[in-house]
């Protein structure tokens, strides 16, 4: 039976539901009426847009209020590598915080390890008012099986309401499998996390159809809420050292040998960053006057933890090598921060660019094609604004460093 | 030519027609926009257009042509700009149609195994959107994936596959033009054969752009294969020559056959990091259904033993014959990005096959003879040889004595009655061999032109040697 | 487990979001002539599967959810060359998240029989989660290994798999047991095109229907698949920020407060 129900009395056959549809599932029949079929997916879009209420869910609409919630506090999962803690966890705990400030529960942390206690009160010093601490030699190393196991043994255990991860490789890895093993819901990549101030529940919000649209979602009837949250969507918190908080130490209820799956080596990345996969670029243009002028961005981009790239134009001249070439004939690229620095924006060169999340653009000439598609320029010498950027940088970063 | 000069700025009433037409965000003036589009991938000196305009439909370039021919305007098409030898280069200005944004496929006919595109749209994509269908589009230049279906048009492109599958020309059946007075019109049909009337679409593929403005094409595919590729190095070019020889006249007849020399593939190992014996040798693919192309894959290596190979290996999985290939496609960019400073032209004639060995072995003379630093390689199957020619950019000496290798091999190819270019086009560079090339028939050619465009506004400085 | 590798792989049919346009003046997802394509991501996996079977020989099935017209990616992958497919298709499936998915996939896998691995793309490229495969494992209780970049031995005698994951800091090299699932980066190898020989053989695929009614036959909870099943719920969808046609140009009369104030900025956006 179809998710949708259409009361084919009401419906003038306006086609707005269909336009609004983004998987295809309606159509007019030859009465001209609408009609859904099997791809509908209950995502509501077309109830919005419907000028004569001609559209329910009466399934969805079925959902009970949410049950009388005992389960309470939110928590979030604290990545550590090799004894490191990872900073995307302290960007969730401040957000863990807000959110539990809004529920007016507490906010805890969960530490998994091997001589992780320095991590937990780290967590403390981030926010956390409690830390639920399982350390042994098992979890040395971050494996799903036994991290999942023990996660939803806390979970179990103490019964929060939201569990927050950041969605690094290994968080999306264990948020998946913890998630299933509690039977509760999941929401991945979420760019924003709120609460609803009537219903209680966490509101999800998150790109989806390769992000051209943005969909909420909520988890209505199961413990806990599930999400997680990519890096540098939210801010790190300041810590505070003198914070105090209750570290709960457990004991992990499996052993080693009915762990199949064993780490045998970890090799680590080269120091330089790819050009593809970097998320921010420092690029170099015709402005940059010669091999030397490359050194202002390449410090930037140090900063920055980016990589360099260059036009066609200086690779041409011989001013940087051709690996670090974008564009129509080098490679395309889509990172979140694009810097042009004396780059005209010639077609070529968009065409290896243009998807990037944000363009910054530098440059003397502000007739220049490039500022046509950047977000935000600056109209000047490159030589006098890269440096300024780059201190600029410096300081923030410096001041939020983990 | 009956155009009329180019000031280096489009004067206002021009600008004002085409901005009406097309809309600001369509037309550009711009320093920046003027020079990306000012030079292709050859080394002949760049020249930038009056104007920039991106159309968007037939009937908008219909329109500008009819003004540019009234008002005799040079008008330039520019598509991927990835050519080798400057045929899209805007020489006297003028209006630059970038077509690159008409890049859709407008239709699959599955049944028929044909494809209806725009001319922007690249080669690797349209093969990539068509592999679910088990169709491809064979003729696939080594630049094709930056190469555009209207360029591989304008120019009767090719490559690797050209000895199995033919060129561009034997796939095109039907095209849209607009002609330089604006006229829009079809010619072909979407058939596999037809004897009716005269063959204006084989007259249109490969006219570089200079007898109307290509802005819809109708193709032929073929079905994607069973492959496997193999690799044979050999001891001596003339080992290799022979083998060559033998599989050519003997078969059975591969793919691809493709000769590297030892330079080219000392230029790749270094850009690539692969590890390619520094030998003469052979790059084949072998298409078909399984057994028969591992009957064609024993047989060929048969010769190749026979022909004293030092090494034979063969790959299959597609990961396999890429890493194979890849030496191959990225000969031109080794020699290119390796020797920066260095203009590396590259000659790209074709012999009858069985002179093929001959005309590397006579490129090598030359080279020595006049001191220019050169290496091979090319499609041995179907006798057209590429020589990279290295000269230092600022070194007149050494440019002038490359140019002089070029003209004496070219001159030499036709002697024994071969082409000057077998798939990068005239352009600017070998206008220099048309009289010698084509004779009496260089004036019907000319007609043929004027018929088409009497003003001479398309693409002019092309094609035509510049006699008078 | 008898001769060579008893491979599952997981496929989704999915629109080509690469090719969605959003409608200028509404702002809205321009859905007519969006193809319906293979999750790109999937074909890795199969490539994956048919390179295993190579080597090692053995089978390679194809499963997906979805409506009836997903059986033409079930189709595409037999092009490619897997021995099998089957479709779950029922109107019981309908809007289920993740979890729900994962559930019916299971059972699927579950009536299918004993298997080695089981293979998935990294995402789909709609949802873009990446949850349904280690909640498949999950679910059927075998080890799960994401972002495989390289599958460096398995060994179906041993019942032994080990492979690369590529991880923000680097490569791990990873054992586990089989049976196994594995979701595979696009590092890992070069799908091939279909070749005429398997367009033949897709043409004259049989590729099973299985419903609600058929898992429920083998032990599942009808409870547990759609929207029914899904403990998410989507509430509401609608259109991201539209970027700028403009670029915002800051004043750089003084070079070190403009440096200042783009910072400002780009930490609001959240790039930095």
């Amino acid at each position: 039976m179809p998710l949708l129900e259409i009361n084919r009395r009401e419906c003038t056959g306006c086609e707005a539901c269909l336009e609004a549809c983004p998987f295809g599932a309606l159509a007019l029949d030859e009465d001209g009426k609408a009609v859904v079929n099997e791809l509908c997916t209950a995502c509501r879009a077309c109830l919005d847009v419907c000028p004569v209420d001609a559209l329910s869910l009466p399934e969805v609409e079925r959902v009970a209020r949410p049950e009388k919630d005992t389960c309470q506090g939110v928590w979030v999962w604290i990545e550590q590598f090799q004894g490191q803690p990872c900073s995307i966890s302290w960007e969730m705990l401040g957000k863990g915080k807000e959110l539990a400030e809004a529920r007016s529960t507490t906010l805890a942390a969960c530490v998994l390890g091997h001589g992780v206690e320095g991590i937990a009160r780290e967590a403390i010093a981030y926010g956390a008012d409690q830390v639920f601490l399982i350390d042994d030699p098992l979890l040395s190393v971050c494996r799903t099986q036994p991290y999942a196991r023990c996660l939803a043994q806390l979970a179990r255990m103490y019964k929060p309401e939201i569990f927050l991860l950041g969605a690094s490789s290994r968080g999306r890895d264990l948020a998946g499998a913890v998630a299933t093993e509690l039977h509760t819901g999941l929401t991945a990549d979420c760019t924003a996390l709120d609460i609803d101030p009537e219903t209680s529940l966490l509101r999800q919000t998150r790109p989806a159809f390769g992000g051209n649209i943005m969909a909420t979602i909520i988890c209505p009837n199961h413990r806990p809420q599930m999400a997680t949250v990519r890096h540098r969507v939210f801010e790190t918190p300041h810590p505070d050292p003198l914070r105090q908080g209750e570290i709960i130490g457990e004991q992990p209820l499996l052993s080693e040998d009915e762990i199949a799956v064993k780490v045998l080596e970890f090799i680590p990345q080269k120091e330089e960053v790819n050009l593809t996969e970097a998320r921010v670029i420092v690029a170099g243009g015709g402005g940059v006057g010669g091999a030397e002028g490359f050194g202002p961005l390449r410090e930037l981009a140090r900063v920055l933890g980016g990589a360099v790239a260059a036009s066609r134009r200086t690779v041409d001249e011989g001013w940087i090598p051709y690996a670090h070439q974008v564009g129509q004939t080098g490679r395309t690229v889509r990172p979140d921060l694009y810097i042009a620095c004396g780059i005209s924006g010639a077609i070529q060169h968009l065409a290896g660019m243009r998807t990037s999340r944000i363009i910054v653009a530098i440059n003397k000439d502000p007739d220049a094609p490039i500022f046509r598609i950047a977000q935000y320029g600056i109209v000047g010498d490159l030589f006098q604004v890269v440096p300024a950027l780059t201190e600029a940088f410096r300081q923030h970063l410096s001041a939020s460093d983990t | 030519m009956a155009f009329r000069q180019s000031t280096g700025t489009m004067d206002q009433a021009t600008l004002d027609f085409l901005t009406d037409l097309l809309g600001t965000d369509h037309v550009s003036v711009s320093d920046a926009d003027r020079d990306a589009h000012s030079q292709d991938e050859s080394f002949h000196r760049p020249h930038r257009p009056d104007v920039v305009v991106w159309p968007e439909n037939a009937q908008q370039i219909s329109s500008i042509l009819k003004y540019a021919n009234e008002h005799r305007i040079p008008v330039t098409a520019w598509s991927g700009g990835s050519s080798l030898e400057g045929n899209p280069i805007p020489v006297k200005g003028g209006i630059l149609l970038a077509l690159y944004r008409m890049d859709e496929i407008i239709e699959v006919r599955e049944a028929d195994r044909q494809v209806v595109v725009q001319p922007g749209i690249v080669c690797d994509e349209l093969n990539e959107k068509l592999a679910r269908y088990g169709l491809f589009f064979p003729p696939t230049p080594g630049s094709s994936d930056v190469a555009t279906i209207g360029g591989m048009v304008a120019n009767n492109a090719s490559g690797m596959h050209a000895i199995k599958y033919g060129v561009t020309k034997d796939y095109v059946l039907e095209l849209e033009v607009v002609l330089p007075d604006g006229r829009i019109i079809r010619m072909g049909r979407p058939v596999i054969k037809s004897s009716s009337g005269y063959d204006l679409v084989r007259l249109f593929v490969g006219s570089e752009g200079t007898l109307g403005v290509v802005t819809e094409i109708t193709l032929r595919l073929a079905l994607v294969p069973e492959r496997m590729a193999a690799v044979a190095a050999f001891p001596s070019m003339e080992a290799a020559a022979q083998a060559i020889y033998e599989i050519n006249r003997y078969g059975p007849i591969p793919a691809a056959l493709e000769l590297m020399d030892p330079q080219i593939i000392r230029l790749v190992n270094e850009w690539r990091g692969l590890e390619l014996a520094e030998a003469p040798t052979l790059v084949m693919e072998f298409h078909g259904t399984p057994d028969g192309i591992a009957q064609e894959v024993e047989l060929i290596r048969e010769t190749c033993e026979y022909n004293g190979c030092a090494s034979f290996h063969m790959a299959a999985s597609p990961a396999e014959r890429a890493r194979l290939w890849e030496g191959r496609k990225e000969a031109h960019n080794a020699c290119k990005y390796l020797n920066p400073g260095c203009s590396a032209e590259i000659g790209d004639l074709v012999v009858p096959i069985s002179h093929y060995a001959e005309a590397v072995a006579q490129a090598y003379r030359l080279a020595e003879e006049l001191g220019v630093r050169i290496a091979t390689f090319g499609h041995a199957g179907d006798g057209n040889m590429h020589v990279e020619m290295l000269a230092q950019a600022d070194d007149a000496q050494e440019q002038a004595r490359a140019e002089e290798f070029n003209v004496r091999l070219v001159l030499w190819a036709l002697s024994v009655g071969g082409t000057a270019t077998g798939e990068h086009g005239i352009g600017i560079g070998k206008r220099q061999f048309m009289r010698e090339e084509h004779g009496l028939a260089l004036e019907l050619m000319k007609a043929i032109k004027q018929l088409f465009d009497p003003q001479g506004i398309m693409n002019p400085g092309k094609v035509f040697p510049d006699e008078e | 487990m008898g001769n060579g590798l008893r491979i599952i792989v997981c496929i989704k049919q999915v629109p080509d979001t690469t090719e969605v346009e959003i409608d200028p003046q509404r702002g809205t997802l321009i859905r007519e002539g969006v193809p319906s394509i293979i999750n790109p991501f999937d074909t890795y996996a199969i490539e994956e599967g048919l390179l295993l079977r190579e080597r090692l020989g053995g089978e390679v099935t194809g499963i997906s959810m979805g409506p009836p017209q997903a059986e033409e990616v079930l189709r595409e992958a037999i092009a490619m060359g897997c021995d099998g497919a089957v479709l779950l298709s029922d109107p019981a499936f309908a809007g289920a998240d993740t979890w729900a998915t994962a559930y019916a996939l299971a059972r699927a896998i579950h009536r299918m029989g004993p298997f080695d691995l089981i293979l998935c793309g990294r995402q789909a490229i709609d949802g873009d989660t990446g949850q349904v495969g280690p909640g498949i494992a999950s679910q059927l209780d075998i080890s799960q290994l994401t972002y495989v970049s390289k599958i460096r031995e398995i060994d179906p005698e041993r019942q032994r798999v080990c492979v690369e994951r590529l991880l923000e800091q680097g490569r791990e090299i990873v054992e586990g047991p089989l049976p196994a699932l594995l979701t595979v980066l696009k590092d890992i190898n070069l799908p091939r095109a279909p070749t005429f020989m398997g367009m033949r053989r897709a043409r004259r695929a049989q590729v099973p229907v299985w419903s609600a009614s058929d898992l429920i036959a083998d032990g599942a909870e009808g409870r547990f698949f759609g929207l029914e099943g899904s403990p998410t719920r989507v509430i509401k969808v609608f259109n991201p920020p539209q970027r700028e046609g403009q670029a915002e140009i800051i004043d750089a009369q003084e070079v070190s407060k403009a440096a200042g104030v783009l910072v400002q900025k780009l930490l609001v956006d959240k790039v930095i």
